[in-house]
């Protein structure tokens, strides 16, 4: 994945440029409160922690060395701020019930047929309600946002195999849900 | 080396979006491009991953960059006190009832071995500290007593 944020974003804003630091944000707040979703598995829990994390780059750019991706060191203090996020009430429901929610309305705004929808939403359920934090946290970065397996490694602070781990199991969680929901798929195989 | 549908479902489950989408020579690849029941099969599978990923997109967070952008801009420029400090002064503040008690102790209780000496001025001091200052910016606390002369520090 390209760094998503400038280099001279990144200077201006340790320099103390507002306008840089406001465009700062502008790029990287979508990007942690991502991140938060998919480990917190709620959304007002994201959007507490997303705020945290950019107070807490105001705070920490000076120490930001360069050697590392930024996007990797924004994706720690994302980390660090969601564990210390304490309301975890219920986040599994909120984040599946919110994704069902967007899954439905976009297949109600294309001609996405019943039986992919029925596909969608097993899916979605799973990802949402069944896996463990740590693989959907692998599955949203690789294979949903275009990580590299070894920059999803490095910012989830794990191993390129453990990394790989988790992603080979939430892919085969989500596709066998898939292939549960949507028979005909397998069928398909003859 | 060609696989076969029963192969190319197993490998499927774990497969990278590439490989679903037919790109590349790895063999998955090469039978979904040869296969119309298992392309359309991948075809389903990485629609499904596409949907989840637009879900996720579209849920967007309640404030705005620009808002939480304002928020740590103003949060830098208020004073705030480094949780070093923070502690600094919760120790201090713990510590004070000991400090004034000591102070107490040795202004109250001469000794004939190290106490003040008679009719020197420090043996004319009856009472204990008056006024107690803390300044949270140090690490000091400041005892005031009723002769003008003498002030108490203590450094923690």
């Amino acid at each position: 994945m390209a760094e998503p944020v400038p280099r001279h974003l990144i200077d201006g804003a340790r320099r103390g440029e507002e306008a840089a630091f406001r465009e700062l944000v502008r790029i990287a707040h979508p990007l942690a409160f991502r991140w938060a979703l998919v480990r917190l598995g709620d959304a007002d829990a994201a959007d507490d922690v997303a705020q945290e994390t950019m107070l807490r780059v105001h705070r920490s750019l000076g120490s930001f060395r360069g050697d590392a991706r930024f996007t990797t060191w924004l994706y720690r203090l994302v980390a660090n701020a969601a564990a210390d996020h304490r309301d975890r009430a219920s986040s599994r429901t909120r984040l599946g019930e919110a994704l069902l929610r967007e899954a439905d309305a976009h297949a109600g705004s294309t001609t996405t047929p019943a039986a992919d929808r029925g596909a969608i939403r097993a899916v979605v359920a799973r990802f949402a309600d069944a896996l463990p934090p740590r693989q959907r946290e692998a599955f949203d970065l690789v294979d949903l946002q275009g990580f590299e397996p070894v920059e999803a490694a490095e910012a989830m602070g794990v191993s390129n195999a453990t990394a790989r781990v988790h992603l080979h199991r939430a892919r085969r969680a989500l596709r066998e849900a898939l292939l549960n929901e949507a028979p005909e798929i397998a069928e398909e195989y003859g | 080396m060609t696989i076969d549908c029963t192969a190319a479902r197993e490998r499927m489950l774990e497969a990278d979006p590439l490989e679903l989408e037919g790109i590349g020579d790895g063999d998955l690849a090469t039978h979904v491009r040869s296969c119309d029941a298992c392309r359309a099969a991948a075809h389903r599978i990485r629609a499904a991953e596409r949907a989840l990923g637009a879900a996720l997109d579209a849920v967007q967070p309640r404030r705005s960059a620009d808002e939480v952008a304002s928020a740590a801009l103003a949060a830098a420029a208020s004073p705030t006190v480094s949780p070093l400090k923070r502690r600094a002064v919760r120790w201090g503040m713990a510590a004070l009832p000991l400090a004034a008690a000591i102070a107490g102790v040795l202004l109250l209780a001469p000794s004939p071995d190290w106490g003040p000496a008679p009719g020197s001025r420090l043996a004319a001091l009856p009472t204990p500290a008056t006024r107690v200052e803390l300044r949270p910016t140090g690490n000091a606390a400041v005892f005031d007593v009723d002769d003008d002369d003498v002030t108490v520090v203590w450094l923690y």
